[in-house]
């Protein structure tokens, strides 16, 4: 197992693209998903008070 | 064609639709692709397991530059059409395809030190890359950068056909000038240059790497919509 995570001595390079990768790609999957959710939240709250507005405001 | 695809709801439906069987296509290929590439192939003979990177550099590059592509026609139609849709597929691609590019540069420079001696050097393949990445900042902060988003679209989506002069340089960069950086490998006349042991596994990340650009792009297009419809919502009076 550690021979495996030496990778021949190079370890320390390709862990490190593999790390930066997951960082990078986690982040970026995170945050695209969170925006989608937040932005529907928010739709669905105004939509589900939309309906009133008018008639109250009448 | 294309009218039947640019009306917004219909688009989102469809990628609604595919958007699980991306996730799993993207899952799997990746899972499988990276055990055969950390577990099965062989290092190679001149590089060692330092070929191991292979399996990001390469499908980050492919997107960070086909992701490019994608950005120039949408600036096309955008600028051509003034199609809403093109803008709002643009503002997603540019932040993805950034990411992929920077992925691309910081995993180079990590195969680069080992290999060549040296994290960077002015060589027409990092170098055509780099700016790359800085064309996907510039759009970035142009459709960001106005009070109104809409007003940065057309700056923005200029920019981007701009930068697709960049896209054939970073590909044949290789072949135009003598670099440091290999020639490529899959893509070459005469078919792939890579023993099929590392060839499985890099056509699968890469399979991965496609469902998973196409998977964030959806997902920011439905916030980007949301987001304008959020905002015509709000601006019409007699709603809040």
């Amino acid at each position: 197992m550690a021979e495996f995570f030496d990778m021949g001595g190079f370890g320390t390079y390709i862990w490190s693209s593999y790390g930066f990768a997951v960082i990078c790609l986690g982040w970026l999957n995170y945050a695209s998903w969170r925006k989608a959710k937040t932005t529907a939240e928010q739709l669905a709250i105004l939509q589900a008070g939309k309906p009133t507005s008018p008639k109250t405001s009448e | 064609m294309f009218d039947y695809f640019a009306n917004p709801s219909r688009f989102m439906r469809i990628a609604n639709r595919i958007l699980i069987p991306l996730v799993i296509l993207s899952l799997s290929t990746g899972a499988i692709g990276l055990y055969l590439g950390l577990f099965v192939a062989p290092a190679d003979y001149q590089q060692g397991d330092t070929v191991r990177i292979i399996y990001i550099h390469v499908p980050s590059a492919w997107l960070a530059l086909f992701g490019y592509v994608g950005l120039g026609l949408c600036g096309l139609f955008y600028v051509v059409w003034r199609h809403p849709l093109a803008d709002i597929a643009a503002r997603a691609i540019a932040p993805v395809g950034a990411v992929f590019a920077l992925l691309t540069l910081v995993t180079g420079a990590l195969w680069g030190k080992p290999m060549w001696g040296a994290w960077w050097v002015w060589d027409a393949r990092l170098t055509s890359m780099l700016i790359l990445f800085f064309f996907y900042l510039g759009f970035i902060a142009l459709a960001n950068g106005f009070d109104r988003a809409e007003r940065g679209s057309r700056p923005a989506a200029l920019l981007a056909l701009v930068g697709m002069i960049n896209v054939p340089i970073v590909k044949f960069s290789v072949d135009w000038w003598n670099t440091l950086h290999q020639p490529a490998s899959l893509l070459r006349s005469g078919g792939p240059a890579i023993d099929s042991s590392m060839l499985t596994p890099l056509v699968l990340t890469l399979i991965a790497a496609h469902a998973y650009f196409a998977i964030l792009v959806i997902l920011r297009m439905r916030a980007l919509l949301t987001e304008r419809r959020l905002a015509a919502l709000t601006l019409r009076p007699g709603v809040d």
